[in-house]
């Protein structure tokens, strides 16, 4: 019994039925009995066992809906839009403190140091390898699994390092592409002032967080690697400079220039930024032309300036304090 | 033993059962490809493998019984068949039922039955309009009920009344012109 015969009852009293056309409506339905369907090679193999009915086979979409790539989409942001990221940003990283310079980069190597030592632990436990076999088998076996997480962790440094030393470069080609919309030099000189801050800041905290013995030590590293502390920088920057937010060089990356956390090397690396970047200061460059006569703008210079010399001041006295603790 | 009754097959299919969603296929795929060779499909087992395709990779997301399955494949049959239209961007064409129908038996006198038989259906098809004629196809050869080709017509059940019994009427005139007598 096929479908159409249990859900075709209605059609015994339908019109088409009538004498004069029951003929028609014979033919009719004959001929959809005796059609032929050639499938389709796909429906072919859909109906020989490949049946996608749990959710449908995914099409293939593309990434983004915006054509082009993705480096000609970035770099095509309004200038308006630039303008006001970068004057936001360059006012945030004047005003950070040493505190949060700091934080940051103790966030970045905790990161780094963190991540490689999570990996040196997350492979099977040698002492549970080792219960079969003797106690020198044991031994060997924690050895070779301390020199590993001990050439990890030496990995991780380096690779803080180099996210440190990129993250510094960000910072300077930022600061640069601010300087060319400052309105005059010393604006343009307390912006790169804060920028080498920023960047020894971070320096600085990397240099303390080599001095400690988390990275030496594969044992310490296991007890200390708890992912809640050390895989996001974003939250020790939180817990840090919440209360401050005009200081978190992090967040005011994120907030204005809609790229990743800076703890990411692959965001600091990324060839699209750069070319961002070089777009966005050939904008900004038309930009001052545009704009010589905006005292807007140029009031939001003379402010950046001011905060640029505060944040300096403040930097130093940190810096002092620290280095006294 | 796979089960007979529609409503169990349906389940069936929707549970991934091969042998239902080849039922499934089988019951239905003369009466869309009709269907869609009738409405003036310029490649009417492209549609229908379209249609097919179409119903299988969504089944598990139907919910109905057997009757609003059928009304949903022919649903999306003619969805198919707009798509068609749109992509080749001209007319509807009257496609001639011999150029694709594969008769049934290998007897050269069954065959030329059903080609007389496909001429007669296509010539007095053409008198109709194409809304008189979709309402025509969904009630004979899609089986479905008023409700349901009003669904699928996207119109009222008055409004598919009023194309079926004019349909009727131009379909009896025909006959009567091509001195048919029942």
């Amino acid at each position: 019994m096929s479908l159409a015969g249990d859900v075709g009852g209605e059609m015994s009293r339908s019109p088409f039925d009538e004498p004069d056309l029951a003929a028609l409506t014979r033919e009719l339905r004959q001929l959809a009995a005796r059609a032929e369907h050639r499938a389709s090679p796909e429906l072919s193999a859909m109906l020989a066992g490949h049946l996608p009915i749990d959710k449908g086979d995914l099409p293939v979409t593309a990434a983004s809906n915006a054509h082009g790539s993705a480096i000609r989409q970035r770099a095509g942001l309004p200038t308006r839009r630039i303008r006001d990221m970068h004057a936001a940003l360059i006012a945030k990283l004047a005003g950070l403190s040493a505190v949060a310079k700091m934080s940051l980069a103790g966030a970045v190597a905790a990161a780094a140091v963190g991540g490689g030592a999570t990996v040196a632990t997350m492979g099977p436990s040698p002492a549970e390898e080792a219960t079969s076999v003797s106690e020198e088998e044991l031994e060997n076996e924690v050895e070779e699994a301390a020199e590993t997480a001990e050439a990890e962790a030496e990995a991780a440094v380096e690779a803080a390092d180099a996210e440190v030393e990129a993250e510094c470069e960000r910072l300077e080609d930022e600061a640069e592409l601010a300087a060319v919309e400052a309105p005059d030099d010393e604006t343009a000189d307390a912006i790169e002032q804060a920028a080498d801050d920023a960047c020894e800041a971070l320096e600085a905290g990397l240099d303390d967080d080599d001095d400690t013995d988390d990275v030496e030590d594969p044992a310490d590293a296991d007890d200390d690697t708890d992912t809640d502390d050390v895989e996001d920088p974003a939250e020790a920057d939180d817990d840090d400079t919440d209360t401050d937010d005009v200081e978190d060089p992090a967040e005011a990356d994120d907030d204005d220039t809609d790229t990743d956390e800076p703890a990411e090397a692959d965001d600091v690396d990324d060839p699209a930024e750069t070319d961002d970047t070089d777009a966005a200061e050939d904008d900004a460059e038309d930009d001052v032309a545009e704009e010589d006569d905006d005292d807007t703008v140029a009031d939001d210079a003379a402010q950046d300036v001011t905060v640029a010399e505060d944040g300096d001041d403040d930097d130093t006295d940190d810096e002092s304090a620290a280095e006294t603790d | 033993m796979p089960g007979t009754d529609p409503d169990d097959v349906l389940a069936a299919a929707r549970s991934g059962e091969a042998w239902a969603v080849a039922r499934l296929y089988e019951d239905l795929k003369g009466p869309v490809v009709t269907f869609v060779r009738l409405r003036g499909a310029r490649d009417p087992d492209d549609v229908t493998s379209e249609t097919f395709l179409q119903v299988f990779r969504d089944l598990a997301r139907f919910e109905g019984d057997a009757a609003a399955f059928r009304a949903w494949v022919f649903t999306i049959a003619k969805r198919r068949l707009i798509d068609e239209h749109r992509r080749f961007s001209r007319r509807v064409r009257e496609v001639r039922m011999t150029a694709g129908v594969d008769a049934a038996g290998g007897d050269a006198a069954d065959e030329a039955m059903a080609e007389l038989g496909n001429d007669r259906v296509h010539e007095l098809l053409a008198g109709l309009t194409v809304d008189q004629r979709e309402a025509v196809l969904l009630r004979i050869v899609a089986d479905l009920s008023l409700h349901d080709t009003a669904q699928v017509m996207g119109r009222s059940v008055g409004a598919v009344k009023v194309l079926q019994h004019r349909a009727l009427a131009a379909l009896r005139a025909a006959l009567l012109v091509l001195g048919v007598t029942p």
